[in-house]
């Protein structure tokens, strides 16, 4: 037996072990915590995020307001409870937009190549070299601005990264074994991709989607920072920062911190299990 | 196997073809996206209004046309360097832009200074010494600041470096004071008040420069710290790295030699990328600080639905993006000699 | 003896876990003579020439064993002291040329820096001494081979190049890596008769580290077989054609169609 023999067996059982070391690392644990909290929020909140107290503008965090008011006199922490669920569902989802519509369309290119092949490849070039955050400004000043929109342009953002993913994994199977004696079976193209190729080249995608989920949270809080997506008084990280920029400079931090705060931990977490997850696939 | 030699001039041409191709590409999407998907009208005027007020600015816009000869219209503006006219200042883009430039690309060129000034050499550093505290130090900070919101960075460093510690000047503008300004020959505070010898304006240029260019460098640098290391590290354990050790060389000598040459090749490229992300952080920066560059524009432009200025900020980041690919592809012609076989 | 290998281990780290690559190797090379080591890809015989020249990458580490050259265990030197070692003592000629040498330099460049490291030559000294060695390595127009960028070059001109690196300090011991697989079958004898040649000439020892039983014993006098990172049979040539006692090495013999008889003729 050769030493590539070896390695095979120790391989397997080494890569349980690591699964469980992965569900129990401090960023799978941080991001247990967030979703809980995000999901009890209504329990967990003393205050109702978007009412206003005017009386209660800009005070400091105190026993009564843990992480004090906002401009308008909304409570800080209820709001970034409740921001949490806005954040993560938009960023999942936008991430599984862009999964959904990426992941066939580069299985389909990487079997198929040709002319298809060619120009959805293009097609991704093109779409990556746009700066970002400004193509979203044009879209959302001809559509509207919305919560909706928002997930659709990120969507729209993600759909590359995942295309060309998948299409790299693609390209190698479409020589293999199981492929070619599926086609003799006489399967079309389009079941072909959709049942053979496409669960082979999915490993990848899982820690990619860690990581894009923390990328999408930035872009979902920089562009509600600048006006965009969700309006106030819906609670959401960027825009509450936004609320609360102008006065850091008088000192009064807390308003624009704590949510900030949120999708920084948010986002250092979901790095993390990205990282891992890709050492843990990596294989 | 003989080696045809690829002019230099040829080959320039090609990449720069391919940016127009790219550039094309964009505007042609932009265009569509904005006249296709939305209808600019009606997030102006609001549903409420009479008809005819509607089909009147529909009109005044050129958006009856037929969708074609709207295309052709623009494409043909554009290459004109006709960006038309915002509907908000009631200037011509082109003028608002020309004026608002020379402030973003200080910010981004004195940001692109500390990236390539910390950012890489800490690469370098973490690549070299890899598996040690330092490369294991590097590698926390650029997780760290890949998950920071630079916006929220920005505003930190406000926080402590203006509030708490009063080091640095109030975000609000290039200068202390507006009167300070040296006349204007090319907009960039840092060389008129050289030229001008006004020493007080340059120092004030700087102080309120550097936090905002701080925070830029953050959002941008992680990233580029990271594919440093990464390209280090596989041209450090790649044969031909191992073949002068073999035969007795010394490991400093290898790597000034030859690892960093090598090198060269996938940090051009990296730069080129951290252009990018640059140009699109302007937008959030400039406005944490009001600084008065095209990043505000575009965001106040957004705000009132005036989206000639933003498309044409766009347009224009995109070229400057294109335009620093170009540089690192020509600089890997140089550098790289199995590009110039056809 | 020149070379002296007993008990060397080395282990390689992966992410499933450590992996004993070289198990309890025992070998030796004797002044003036040549020592064949043969078995397939996998069984570890380029980690042990990277072992010995103290040039394994970072995952992989050496547990225990020896390795003594000229009475000094090459283990226990200093960086500096094995660097004056690597190429003037013992040298290495890899696998693959071409991608052992660096593509942003000429081969002129790369093989001058060798030379100038060693002697202290002038700039203009070094390339006319690279020159030189092109041209006595067979290279035609040594010239413009020295001009060319590795990309430009064959399969066995790079190879050439890489036995004039190799040759420049002197060396009295050469570990061959199976120098001629990656490359096409009519080019393979004419590298493996010009590193033959060079060897012969300067008399010196060498590490023949090869798959093919057959190159092995026309060209050594002594031989070692290697499998999974152990050393199944080692010896006289002569001997273990004749007399093979390990199964292993029987079926190579039997693979490649070799099995001298005790009193075969004209062999």
């Amino acid at each position: 037996m050769t030493i590539s023999g070896n390695f095979a067996v120790s391989a397997a059982l080494g890569r349980w072990r690591r699964l469980q070391a992965l569900l129990l690392s401090p960023p799978a644990i941080v991001l247990g915590v967030l979703v809980m909290l995000a999901l009890l929020a209504p329990l967990l909140t003393p205050y109702d995020p978007v009412t206003p107290f005017p009386a209660d503008r800009l005070q400091p965090p105190s026993p009564r307001h843990w992480f004090g008011t906002d401009p308008l006199g909304m409570d800080v922490f209820s709001r970034v409870l409740y921001a949490t669920r806005v954040d993560l569902t938009a960023a999942v989802a936008s991430v599984l937009l862009g999964i959904f519509v990426g992941a066939p369309l580069g299985a389909l290119a990487g079997y198929v190549r040709g002319w298809l092949d060619e120009v959805l490849t293009r097609c991704t070039e093109i779409m990556q070299a746009f700066p970002q955050i400004l193509f979203a400004m044009a879209i959302f000043a001809a559509v509207g601005s919305s919560l909706k929109n928002l997930i659709f342009i990120l969507a729209f953002f993600n759909v590359p990264v995942y295309l060309r993913m998948v299409r790299s994994s693609a390209l190698p199977l479409r020589e293999s074994e199981f492929v070619l004696a599926a086609r003799c079976a006489g399967h079309s193209t389009f079941s072909l991709v959709i049942k053979h190729i496409l669960p082979n080249t999915l490993v990848p995608i899982f820690s990619q989607f860690s990581l894009s989920i923390a990328y999408a949270i930035q872009m979902i809080a920089g562009l509600s920072f600048i006006g965009l997506g969700v309006h106030v008084p819906q609670a959401e990280w960027g825009s509450m920062i936004n609320l609360g920029a102008g006065y850091v400079i008088f000192g009064k931090w807390w308003a624009a911190f704590f949510p900030g705060l949120a999708a920084f931990v948010a986002s250092f977490a979901l790095n993390g299990l990205g990282r891992r997850l890709k050492e843990l696939l990596v294989r | 196997m003989r080696a045809t030699r690829l002019r230099p001039v040829w080959y320039l041409l090609k990449r720069l073809g391919a940016v127009c191709l790219v550039l094309f590409g964009i505007s042609s999407v932009t265009f569509l996206v904005t006249r296709v998907l939305g209808n600019p009208v009606y997030l102006l005027v609001g549903h409420q209004k009479s008809p005819e007020i509607i089909s009147n600015m529909i009109h005044r816009m050129g958006l009856d046309r037929p969708l074609h000869e709207q295309y052709f219209r623009y494409l043909w503006s554009v290459a004109h360097g006709d960006l038309g006219v915002s509907r908000y200042t009631f200037r011509p883009v082109w003028d608002d832009i020309a004026f608002r430039l020379p402030a973003t690309l200080e910010l981004v060129f004195f940001a692109m200074t500390l990236i390539v000034l910390v950012g890489i050499p800490l690469g370098i550093l973490a690549a070299w010494k890899r598996g040690t505290w330092l490369d294991h130090l590097v590698q926390a900070m650029s997780q760290l600041g890949a998950s920071v919101p630079n916006f929220w960075l920005g505003l930190l460093l406000i926080y402590f470096l203006f509030y708490i510690v009063p080091v640095f000047p109030p975000p609000l503008g290039r200068l202390d004071d507006p009167g300070q300004a040296p006349s204007a020959v090319t907009g960039l505070l840092l060389v008129d008040s050289l030229l001008a010898g006004d020493l007080g304006a340059l120092f004030s240029a700087l102080k309120h420069l550097v936090l905002p260019a701080v925070t830029l460098a953050a959002g941008a640098a992680p990233a580029t710290m990271q594919i440093t290391r990464d390209s280090l590290i596989q041209i450090l354990s790649s044969d031909f790295i191992r073949t002068p050790l073999a035969y007795g060389m010394d490991k400093r000598r290898v790597y000034f030699r030859y690892a960093l040459k090598n090198t060269l090749v996938p940090v051009t490229t990296v730069l080129a990328m951290t252009m990018g992300f640059l140009m699109s952080g302007t937008v959030l920066v400039e406005t944490v600080y009001s600084w008065p560059g095209l990043g505000m524009y575009a965001v106040s432009a957004m705000s009132h639905f005036d989206y000639e200025p933003i498309i044409a900020v766009v347009l224009l980041s995109a070229f400057f993006y294109a335009l620093a690919y170009l540089v690192a592809d020509f600089s890997h012609f140089v550098i790289d000699p199995r590009l110039r076989v056809r | 003896m020149l070379l002296s290998v007993e008990g060397l281990q080395v282990e390689i780290k992966a992410r499933s876990g450590t992996l004993q690559v070289v198990r309890n190797v025992t070998l030796s090379v004797r002044s003036g003579s040549w020592l064949g080591l043969v078995g397939e890809s996998g069984s570890g015989k380029s980690i042990l020439a990277l072992a010995i020249l103290r040039l394994l990458p970072p995952a992989a580490t050496i547990t225990s064993g020896s390795v003594v050259y000229q009475d000094r265990n090459l283990l226990k030197l200093s960086e500096a002291e094995m660097e004056k070692v690597r190429g003037q003592d013992i040298s290495v000629v890899f696998q693959n040329a071409l991608t052992a040498l660096n593509p942003l330099f000429t081969t002129g460049e790369q093989v001058a820096d060798i030379y100038r490291f060693h002697q202290r030559a002038s700039t203009e000294e070094a390339r006319e001494k690279a020159v030189a060695m092109f041209g006595a390595l067979g290279l035609s127009d040594p010239e413009s081979t020295a001009r060319m960028y590795p990309h430009q070059l064959s399969g066995g001109m790079a190879q050439r190049v890489m036995i004039a690196m190799a040759l420049l300090g002197s060396p009295r011991l050469l570990i061959a890596d199976d120098p001629t697989s990656t490359l096409d079958a009519t080019i393979q004898a004419q590298v493996l008769d010009v590193l033959v040649d060079q060897v012969s000439q300067r008399r010196m020892s060498m590490l023949l580290i090869s798959r093919d039983i057959r190159l092995v014993s026309a060209l050594c006098s002594e031989i070692a077989v290697m499998r999974a990172g152990e050393i199944v049979e080692s010896g006289r040539v002569g001997d273990i054609l004749s007399g093979p006692t390990h199964p292993y090495t029987m079926q190579l013999l039997r693979d490649a169609d070799l099995k001298m008889q005790e009193s075969s003729p004209g062999v």
